[in-house]
């Protein structure tokens, strides 16, 4: 193989496993936020730098 | 225990999907800046007079090693000691620990990942028990331990505390990780950058430090989102814990009142009292 392979593999690893982890944790984060829609904890987010939980 | 967030009223529905505006500029900036840096890196950057294009695989193994070592595994060991200060202490810390340390993860696993990929283009092996090698690996096991006792059940803030101590204690690699290459030398070249004697003299310019510059910023930014995303995961997770409990102990609450309310069957049970 050269070296051209070898790169663009590495690429395409990368690429697969970060787009692999951003699908889970969307899917996750909306499956689980329709989950506690019914108990009304599910609506609201916490939004970075809001404070909101925070110390 | 720290108290749980209170539900406020609820965003518009829309924005509450896609998330707020600041989170939609910063995504938006990270997928700029990674097309940015996959351009330079294998279009204009040119390739190395030793290691041919073999180099442009440095565009990633640095930045990853960076987002996961430098980034992530620090701010899960801040977040960590600040949930550990009574003054401090807070879910937010916690979660925040959790969330930056399993980015952490995904990303040494490609920093070993794509570092066997250049290892074998350069050194015509996929693995060898080199020192950088070795105890980047034994970082990338120690903290998949660490989201091991994150899962242990238990109490929430017996949990917290506990994981919290092991995230102090994981972190101890990380210095003899990017000291290993002075201490044992082995196959694993020294830092190029991160190296206090190399920092007026650095052994990468042009346009290849630009690309390698490019690429660390985006995958800061990168980091940045993706942790935003995993905090929100996270705090949902525990929501839905604290959701799951308050159920199972009102289930449990509505058994005991009804077993004492209701007639014992064929008259086996307790004896009313005499008066």
């Amino acid at each position: 193989m050269t070296h051209a392979a070898y790169v663009l593999g590495g690429y395409a690893l990368a690429a697969s496993v970060l787009g692999a982890y951003v699908t889970w944790l969307l899917g996750r984060t909306r499956s689980l936020r329709r989950q506690l829609d019914g108990t009304g904890l599910g609506q609201h987010l916490p939004e970075a730098g809001s404070g909101e939980g925070g110390p | 225990m720290s108290a749980p967030a209170p539900a406020l009223p609820s965003p518009a529905p829309t924005r509450a999907r896609r998330g707020p505006t600041p989170i939609r500029v910063l995504g938006l900036a990270t997928v700029a800046a990674l097309a940015a840096t996959t351009w330079l890196a294998l279009v204009a950057s040119p390739a190395d007079v030793n290691q041919r294009d073999a180099v442009r695989l440095l565009y990633l193994h640095v930045p990853t090693a960076w987002l996961a070592m430098y980034l992530s595994f620090a701010v899960t060991t801040l977040a960590s000691a600040l949930y550990l200060w009574p003054r401090t202490r807070s879910r937010f810390w916690d979660i925040t620990a959790g969330a930056s340390a399993e980015i952490g993860i995904v990303f040494i696993g490609l920093t070993l990942a794509i570092g066997s990929i250049w290892g074998r283009t350069t050194w015509g092996v996929w693995w060898t028990w080199d020192a950088r090698l070795t105890s980047t690996a034994v970082l990338f096991v120690t903290y998949l331990g660490y989201l091991a006792v994150r899962r242990i059940p238990s109490d929430t803030e017996v949990r917290s505390r506990r994981a919290a101590v092991v995230a102090l204690v994981a972190f101890v690699n990380v210095p003899l990780v990017h000291k290993s290459v002075e201490w044992w030398r082995g196959l694993h070249q020294p830092a190029s950058i991160l190296d206090e004697r190399r920092l007026l003299d650095p052994q990468i310019t042009g346009l290849m430090a630009a690309t390698l510059l490019v690429a660390v910023v985006a995958f800061t930014l990168l980091y940045a989102w993706l942790l935003v995303h995993r905090f929100r995961l996270g705090w949902l997770e525990q929501r839905a814990e604290d959701e799951g409990l308050a159920l199972a102990l009102a289930e449990r609450r509505a058994e005991a009142s009804a077993a004492d309310a209701s007639p014992t069957p064929l008259g086996v049970g307790p004896e009313p009292s005499a008066s």
